[in-house]
C-alpha cells in the first residue's frame, strides 16, 4: 500500500476542481473497504460536503459502520461511535458536567457527539428521549448543558445507522426526527464477487487500517464554503419547491416532505453540481438526488402500502411526472 | 415580458380579430358580414384553445386552425357561389373564383357604403381568416405578441384609407383594446419579468430596428397590393403621383354644339321621377372661363360616396333608361347617391359623375340607373337677399376671363346698379339676359374677335345657350359672385305614361351661382329654352309651373352653321383609370402558384422560424433558448434521435453517433446554452448562431439525399412539441 500524502491545500477557498479532485481520492480510499458500492460512497461524501447528516438503513452486517469509519479516517477527522442501546442516556450523547474536586468547579465532560464524524449505531434501539438529544444537537450544531453552550466540531456529520423497523426491539424514529437527516441510503448486500473479494482481503487483517488520510478537516470546511457559491437559478429553486410540494399532494402519500426537505435538496444539489465540475445546478442534479433526500421523510397511504409501493418508487414517480424546467 | 402559452391566447386572438372586423362596419351598409366573420374566427379560437388544452404542438394547432377555417370558407363559399353562378357547374374552384370576382367587382364598382353582396361577405370572411391565422403565427407561433398590431392595423387602415371621412376614434379603440388583450393574455397578465441582463444593448436595438424596417416594408407592400382592390378616395397618395394613366375627358361643349345642330333628334334617355315632375339633368359643370368659352379644369376624382348635401333643397328620386353614349352620368343637381352598373367616379367639387370603366365613352349605352338628388329650391326672397358665398373649391369660379373688354364690366355695373344684395344682382343679370334685347340663335354670329363673350354681350346680343350661360357667368363673377357653367339637358318632353324623353336637342348649358347658405343655385338666362327657375322669377307667381316648359328645342337647321368659337381643347384629367386585366385567363396560373405556395409552406415556415430564432440582438437567455430549440428542430428534421435532457447531458449522449467534426461544436453549443440558462452570470451567446449554422451544415452534409430533401420540405419539427413544455 503506497503512502498517501495529504493534499497541500492553500488556506484560501479551494476551487471546485480541487474539491472534486479531493473527493475522488476520498472515494478511492473508502472503496478499499466498501467494495462494489460507489453510489453509497458518493452519497456519503456528498452529504458531508452539504453539511448534512446521513441515515443508513439496512440489516446488520453490511458495512454501515465501516463506511462511516472509512470516511472519517480518509479526511483525517476524529470519529466517535455511539452504540445506541435502550439504556443509553441523553447525557451519554451530549456530555455531562461533573464536579471537579481539585478546583471546586463543575467541569464539562463532552459526550460522544463531540467529533467530526459521529457514528450512531442502531439509533432506533435507543429510547426516544436519547434519540431526540442526538437529533437536536444535529440540527443546531451545538450542545447546551448547565446554561452553557458548547460548539460542536466542524465539519460535523452524524452517520446514523438504523435497522429496518420491522426488526425486534426497535423504536422507530419519529417523522420529525427523520426529517433532520439529509439523505437516507441503503447499503444492500454486496455483489457475490465483491463479497468473495472481501473475505479474501479480510484475511490479511483489519482493512480500515489501510486507509490513509488524503485531506484534512480544514480542507473539508473550506470546501463547504466553496460549494455555497454554487449558483442555484431561480427556476431550479422553483423546481425544487414544486417537487416537494407535489409530495404533499400526491394521492399515494399521507405525509409529504417538509420545507426543510426543500432546503436539504437544494444544498445536496449544489454539491452534486460541484462534483460534476459545474458552478451551477441543473435540473438533473435535483432529479438524481430527490429519491435519496425525500423518500425517508414521506409516509405512504395504506392503499399504497397494500399496492406494495415503496417510498422511493412514489418519489421517483413524482419526479418523473413533474415538468423539468428547460429554460433559465 | 415572458411569453406564456395558454388556451386563452387563441380565444383572445379570435375576439380581437372580430373586434378589428368591426372597423369595416362604416364601409358597409349593414352588419350582415359579422355573422360569418364571427363564425370563422370563433372556429379558429375554439380549435386553438382545444389544441392548447390537449398540449398539441403549436404549429400543428395553427395548421388545424387554418384547415378548419378553410373548410368553413370553402363550404360556405360553394353555398354562396350557387346563387351567383345560377346553378351552372363550374367546378368548386371556378365557383369560388366567380364568388371572389363578384365580391371584388362590388368593391371596385360600388360606391361606399358597399352593399351586403354575397361575394363581398365571403371575401371579408376570407380576409378575416387570413388576419386570424397571421395573428396566431405571430403570437403562438413566433411568440411575438407585440407584432400582433401589424395585421390589426392593416384592417383598420383599409377603413381609414377608403372612407372619405375620418374614422371614428371608437374604431381605433376596438383595435387597441384587442391588441392590449393579446398582450395581457400572452404575458400572463403582466406578471412577466425581464430574464437575464440585457447585454449587447446596441446589437439588441439594431436587431429591433432591422425587424421593424422589414415589417414596414412588408406592410407597405401589402398596402400596395391591397389598395387597388378597395375603394380609395383622395387619401391614396401614390395615385396622385401619376402612376395611373389619367382619363381624357372630352369637352362637353363641343358635343353640345354638334348635338344641337344635328338635323334629326336622337333620343338620349327617358326618365321618371318620384314625384312625376320634370327636372334638369346635369352631366358636368365647367369652372374655367376664358374669353372664348368655358373649360373643364382637372378634377380629382373619387370613388367613395358622394356625401350629403348641406344646402337646403327638395329631394328628387329619378330612374333613368339611357341609350346614348356618354362619359358623364346625367343626374339631377345636386346628386347625393346613385346606383349604376359599371365603374364610376365623381368630382366632389362639381358633383359630376364620370365613367372610369374600360369602355368609358359607351358606359351609359343601354344603362338603367337610379339616382337621388337634392335640388336647391330657395324662395325668391331668400335668393334676393343672399350674399355671395366662398366657393369651397377655390377661386377659379371668381376669376373673370382675362382680356375681356372693359366695357363688359361697365355694362355689368349698370345692370346691377339697382341691386343691393348679391342675390338681387344675380336676378338682375338674369333678367337683363332674358330681356328682348337678346336673340336666341343656334347659328352663332360670326365673331370678329376671339373675345366671344364680349362680342355677345356688347355687340351681337345673339347666340344660344352657351353664350347666355357664359355671359351670365362672366357678369356674376364681375359682381363678385362665384359662378360656373353647368352642362346637361333640359327636362325633355313628357310622355303619356308619366315618363319624360330627353333628346339630343335638349342639350343645354346654364349658370350656377354660389350663395352663402344656399350653395350652388342654377339660373336660366336663356329665355327661349326654358322659363327661369321659380325662385328667380319675380313675374311668375308661386303658382308658376317649375322649370317644366318642355320642348325648348331649337328648330333644327341644316348643317351650314359654323362651329362656334367655343372651341375647348380636350383637357387632360387626373383620375383613376384602371386597365387591370380580368384574372380569367390567369386562373390556371394562380392555382398553380397557390399549389406551389402551399407545397412550399412548411419549407417557408421552417426557414422563417430558423431565421427568427437565430436573429442577432436577442437577450442572451432568449437567444440561448431559441438556439437550443433550433438545434433540436434540426435534429428532428434530419431524423436524428433527440435527447430531451439538460443540454450538456443531452449533448454528451448524442455526440457519440456524430461525425467527429460536429461533436465538439454541439458540446460547445450545449455548454453555452446551459450556462445561459442556469449559471449565475449567464454566457456569451454571440457566436451561438454561427455555431448552429455550422453544425447544421455538417449534419446535413452527412445525411443521405432523401433525408435531406425531407428535412427541407417536410420538416418534422413543425409537428413536435417543443422541449420541456
Amino acid at each position: 500500500m503506497e503512502k498517501e500524502t495529504p493534499v497541500q491545500e492553500a488556506a484560501a477557498t479551494p476551487s471546485l476542481a480541487e474539491v472534486a479532485d479531493v473527493v475522488n481520492r476520498v472515494a478511492e480510499q473508502i472503496a478499499k473497504v466498501i467494495e462494489g458500492k460507489p453510489a453509497q460512497i458518493h452519497t456519503a461524501i456528498l452529504v458531508l460536503l452539504a453539511e448534512g447528516h446521513l441515515l443508513i438503513e439496512d440489516v446488520p452486517g453490511v458495512g454501515k459502520t465501516a463506511l462511516a469509519k472509512a470516511l472519517a479516517r480518509s479526511i483525517d477527522g476524529d470519529v466517535k461511535r455511539i452504540q445506541f442501546t435502550p439504556d443509553l442516556l441523553p447525557s451519554d450523547v451530549t456530555g455531562v458536567s461533573v464536579f471537579n474536586q481539585s478546583n471546586r468547579e463543575f467541569e464539562f465532560k463532552p459526550g460522544g457527539i463531540f467529533a467530526n464524524i459521529v457514528v450512531g449505531d442502531e439509533i432506533n434501539r435507543a429510547s426516544p428521549k436519547t434519540q431526540s438529544a442526538l437529533l437536536e444537537a444535529m440540527a443546531e450544531g451545538q450542545v447546551s448543558a448547565d446554561g452553557k453552550t458548547y460548539q460542536l466540531r466542524r465539519p460535523f456529520m452524524v452517520v446514523a445507522t438504523q435497522n429496518p423497523i420491522e426488526m425486534e426491539g426497535t423504536y422507530p424514529l419519529p417523522e420529525a426526527q427523520r426529517d433532520r437527516f439529509m439523505a437516507r441510503i441503503e447499503m444492500g448486500y454486496p455483489a457475490r464477487r465483491a463479497e468473495v473479494a472481501m473475505l479474501t482481503s479480510q484475511a490479511g487483517g483489519e482493512r480500515l487500517d489501510s486507509i490513509r488520510p488524503v485531506t484534512d478537516v480544514g480542507f473539508i470546511a473550506r470546501a463547504t464554503e466553496a460549494i455555497r457559491q454554487v449558483y442555484v437559478a431561480p427556476v431550479i429553486n422553483d423546481y425544487i419547491v414544486t417537487l416537494v410540494d407535489n409530495t404533499r399532494t400526491s394521492p399515494d402519500l399521507r405525509l409529504g416532505a417538509s420545507p426543510r426537505a426543500s432546503l436539504h435538496l437544494m444544498r445536496a444539489s449544489r454539491v452534486e453540481a460541484a462534483l460534476a465540475g459545474r458552478d451551477y445546478v441543473i435540473p438533473e442534479d435535483v432529479q438524481r438526488l430527490a429519491p435519496m433526500v425525500l423518500a425517508h421523510r414521506v409516509l405512504l397511504t395504506v392503499d399504497a402500502q397494500v399496492a406494495r409501493l415503496t417510498n422511493e418508487q412514489v418519489v421517483a414517480g413524482i419526479v418523473a411526472n413533474t415538468t423539468r424546467p428547460s429554460r433559465g | 415580458m415572458r411569453f406564456t402559452h395558454s388556451p386563452l391566447n387563441s380565444l383572445v386572438i379570435s375576439v380581437t380579430a372580430f373586434l378589428s372586423a368591426l372597423t369595416l362596419q362604416p364601409m358597409l351598409v349593414d352588419g350582415a358580414y359579422l355573422t360569418w366573420v364571427g363564425l370563422v374566427v370563433a372556429t379558429s379560437g375554439v380549435v386553438g384553445a382545444l389544441g392548447a388544452v390537449a398540449r398539441a404542438p403549436r404549429m400543428l394547432t395553427i395548421l388545424l386552425q387554418l384547415a378548419a377555417m378553410l373548410v368553413l370558407l370553402v363550404w360556405n363559399g360553394l353555398d354562396r357561389a350557387a346563387t351567383i353562378t345560377g346553378g351552372t357547374d363550374t367546378g368548386p374552384v371556378g365557383a369560388l373564383v366567380a364568388l371572389a370576382r363578384s365580391g371584388s367587382t362590388t368593391v371596385r364598382e360600388g360606391a361606399l357604403p358597399l352593399p351586403s353582396e354575397t361575394g363581398l361577405l365571403w371575401l371579408i370572411a376570407a380576409i378575416l381568416a387570413l388576419v386570424t391565422i397571421t395573428l396566431e403565427l405571430l403570437v403562438n407561433g413566433l411568440e411575438q405578441p407585440a407584432w400582433a398590431m401589424a395585421p390589426l392595423s392593416v384592417l383598420y387602415g383599409i377603413g381609414a384609407l377608403a372612407l372619405p371621412g375620418e374614422m371614428s376614434w371608437r374604431h381605433f379603440a376596438l383595435v387597441a383594446v384587442g391588441y392590449v388583450a393579446i398582450l395581457l393574455a400572452t404575458t400572463g397578465f403582466g406578471s412577466g419579468r425581464r430574464a437575464g441582463t440585457r447585454a449587447q444593448v446596441g446589437q439588441f436595438q439594431a436587431s429591433r430596428v432591422v425587424v421593424g424596417v422589414a415589417l414596414a416594408v412588408v406592410a407597405a407592400l401589402l398596402a400596395l397590393l391591397l389598395t387597388p382592390s378597395v375603394p380609395m378616395g383622395p387619401k391614396q397618395p401614390w395615385l396622385e403621383a401619376g402612376q395611373d394613366a389619367p382619363i381624357q375627358l372630352s369637352d362637353p361643349t363641343i358635343e353640345l354644339n354638334q348635338n344641337l345642330n344635328r338635323p334629326q333628334e336622337t333620343e338620349v334617355l327617358t326618365y321618371r321621377t318620384g314625384t312625376g315632375e320634370p327636372t334638369y339633368l346635369r352631366t358636368v359643370a365647367l369652372t374655367r372661363l376664358t374669353t372664348s368659352g368655358a373649360q373643364l379644369v382637372p378634377m380629382q376624382l373619387e370613388t367613395g360616396g358622394l356625401g350629403e348635401i348641406s344646402a337646403p333643397g327638395t329631394e328628387i328620386e329619378i330612374e333613368v333608361e339611357m341609350d346614348f353614349g356618354s362619359e358623364y352620368l346625367p343626374v339631377p343637381f345636386a346628386v347625393e347617391s346613385f346606383q349604376a352598373d359599371g365603374r364610376w367616379a365623381h368630382d366632389p367639387n362639381t358633383r359630376a359623375v364620370v365613367a372610369t370603366g374600360d369602355d368609358r365613352l359607351n358606359q351609359t349605352v343601354g344603362l338603367g340607373y337610379r339616382a337621388r338628388a337634392v335640388a336647391p329650391t330657395p324662395s325668391l326672397e331668400e335668393v334676393s337677399v343672399a350674399a355671395a358665398g366662398a366657393d369651397p373649391a377655390g377661386n377659379e369660379t371668381l376669376r373673370v376671363p382675362e382680356g375681356i373688354d372693359p366695357a363688359v364690366t361697365t355694362l355689368t355695373q349698370e345692370v346691377v346698379a339697382g341691386a343691393a344684395d348679391d342675390g338681387a344682382k344675380a336676378l338682375a343679370i338674369q333678367s337683363y339676359l332674358r330681356s328682348e334685347q337678346f336673340q336666341y340663335t343656334l347659328t352663332a354670329p360670326q365673331s370678329t374677335s376671339l373675345d366671344t363673350i364680349s362680342e355677345f354681350l356688347l355687340n351681337t346680343n345673339a347666340g344660344y345657350c352657351i353664350h347666355f350661360a357664359s355671359g351670365m357667368v362672366t357678369m356674376a363673377r364681375i359682381s363678385g359672385i362665384p359662378a360656373r357653367m353647368a352642362v346637361g339637358f333640359t327636362p325633355g318632353e313628357a310622355n303619356e305614361d308619366g315618363s319624360f324623353t330627353v333628346t339630343t336637342h335638349n342639350m343645354h348649358t346654364w349658370p350656377e351661382l354660389y350663395f352663402e347658405g344656399l350653395g350652388w343655385v342654377p339660373f336660366e338666362p336663356t329665355k327661349s329654352v326654358a322659363s327661369p327657375p321659380e325662385y328667380t322669377n319675380p313675374d311668375v307667381a308661386s303658382t308658376a309651373e317649375p322649370s317644366a316648359s318642355p320642348s325648348p328645342s331649337p328648330s333644327p337647321t341644316s348643317g351650314e352653321t359654323d362651329l362656334p368659337e367655343v372651341t375647348p381643347t380636350p383637357t387632360t384629367q387626373d383620375g383613376r383609370g384602371d386597365d387591370a386585366e380580368e384574372p380569367t385567363s390567369l386562373a390556371g396560373l394562380w392555382i398553380a402558384l397557390g399549389v406551389a405556395l402551399v407545397a412550399a409552406l412548411p419549407f417557408l415556415l421552417r426557414t422563417g422560424q430558423r431565421f427568427w430564432r437565430l436573429r442577432a440582438g436577442q437577450e442572451p437567455s432568449e437567444a440561448a433558448e431559441a438556439v437550443w430549440d433550433e438545434v433540436r428542430a434540426t435534429f428532428i428534421d434530419l431524423g436524428i434521435e433527440w435527447d430531451d435532457h439538460t443540454p450538456t447531458l443531452a449533448a454528451a449522449g448524442m455526440t457519440k453517433d456524430m461525425p467527429l467534426s460536429s461533436a465538439p461544436v454541439l458540446a460547445d453549443i450545449a455548454s453555452t446554452v446551459e450556462r445561459a440558462r442556469f449559471s449565475r452570470h449567464g454566457a456569451d451567446v454571440s457566436t451561438l448562431a454561427e455555431q448552429v449554422r455550422t453544425l447544421r451544415k455538417d449534419l446535413v452534409a452527412v445525411q443521405p439525399g432523401g433525408s435531406h430533401a425531407r428535412a427541407m420540405f417536410l420538416p418534422a419539427s413543425l409537428l413536435r412539441t417543443r422541449s420541456g413544455t
